[in-house]
């Protein structure tokens, strides 16, 4: 049976704007491996469209992007789609990746005890750089890119077969690699990439794959 | 921790603000993106948005400090 990508891309101001253009980036390299997308685009990233979608498919990937705190993440302006100890059951037998802050520190934990396969996300706020004359063409900004491609890189791995400890490491190696980078070529991003970096994790069944 | 250390902190991290380039913005927590300018003000107000900003800077000195980051320099001059 075909494997089945979920995503949620609210756009409602700059931050989620720029992850749901880069979110069309992981939609293109999944159809490329033929997933099936369920696509939660601007308004469609609300709670009773992620519930249905969600029970209704047999949804293998989720990606959220968002906004969030250490016990939920959000969707369309800033509604919860899941929340620990509420409906974290939903993540149940799914790899979860969440762009957005925090979530891994609380809701990850327990979305894994209470059976996600995988939880990939941030324990603290997860910081990007946006450079104003490229905002409105989020995937020709430049700068923006140094802090989003580790997550170009874990879906990119993951949509091709990886485990999610050998995409996770991927990920943070080239987390690791921009850091080290902007030491010497722009030591005014370093301390943000140096704080992704730290907060990066992943959590469950590290051998699980797609 | 004194008032001074906070007092000098928040300095520390308002002069490297100052240095950003003005067309840059900083997605930071869940209520967007700011302008370095827009930061420094959260900083000097020590509010949440300003802790966090001071909590990254104290992050990465202390990974400096801890040799994290360029790993430990042998001081060993012997021949």
């Amino acid at each position: 049976m075909g494997k089945c990508l979920l995503i949620t891309r609210p756009d409602h101001d700059d931050v989620t704007f720029y992850l749901s253009k880069w979110g069309e980036k992981i939609m293109d390299e999944a159809k490329e491996n033929d997933f099936k997308i369920l696509d939660l685009n601007g308004s469609k990233a609300n709670r009773a469209t992620f519930e249905s979608y969600n029970s209704k498919n047999q949804v293998n990937f989720i990606i959220f992007n968002g906004h969030g705190d250490g016990s939920t993440v959000t969707g369309y302006r800033n509604e919860p789609l899941v929340q620990q100890g509420v409906n974290d059951t939903t993540l149940r037998s799914r790899i979860v990746y969440s762009i957005s802050c925090s979530s891994a520190s609380g809701l990850g934990k327990s979305a894994v005890a209470s059976g996600a396969t995988a939880y990939v996300g941030y324990t603290d706020d997860f910081v990007f750089f946006i450079d104003t004359n490229s905002s409105a063409t989020p995937l020709n900004d430049s700068m923006a890119r140094i802090f989003l491609n580790h997550s170009q890189t874990l879906t990119s791995n993951l949509l091709k077969g990886a485990t999610v400890g050998h995409a996770h490491g991927r990920a943070r190696g080239e987390l690791e690699r921009a850091f080290r980078a902007s030491l010497t070529q722009d030591p005014s991003i370093s301390r943000y990439l140096w704080w992704d970096y730290l907060n990066f994790v992943a959590i469950g069944d590290i051998d699980a794959k797609l | 921790m004194t008032d001074n250390t906070e007092g000098d902190r928040r300095e520390l991290v308002i002069a490297r603000l100052m240095v950003l380039p003005s067309n840059r913005k900083i997605a930071i927590g869940n209520r967007g993106a700011y302008t370095p300018k827009e930061l420094i003000d959260h900083v000097r107000k020590d509010d949440e948005i300003g802790k966090k900003v001071v909590a990254i800077e104290i992050a990465f000195i202390m990974a400096l400090k801890e040799g994290r980051i360029y790993g430990e320099v042998s001081a060993d001059n012997e021949t």
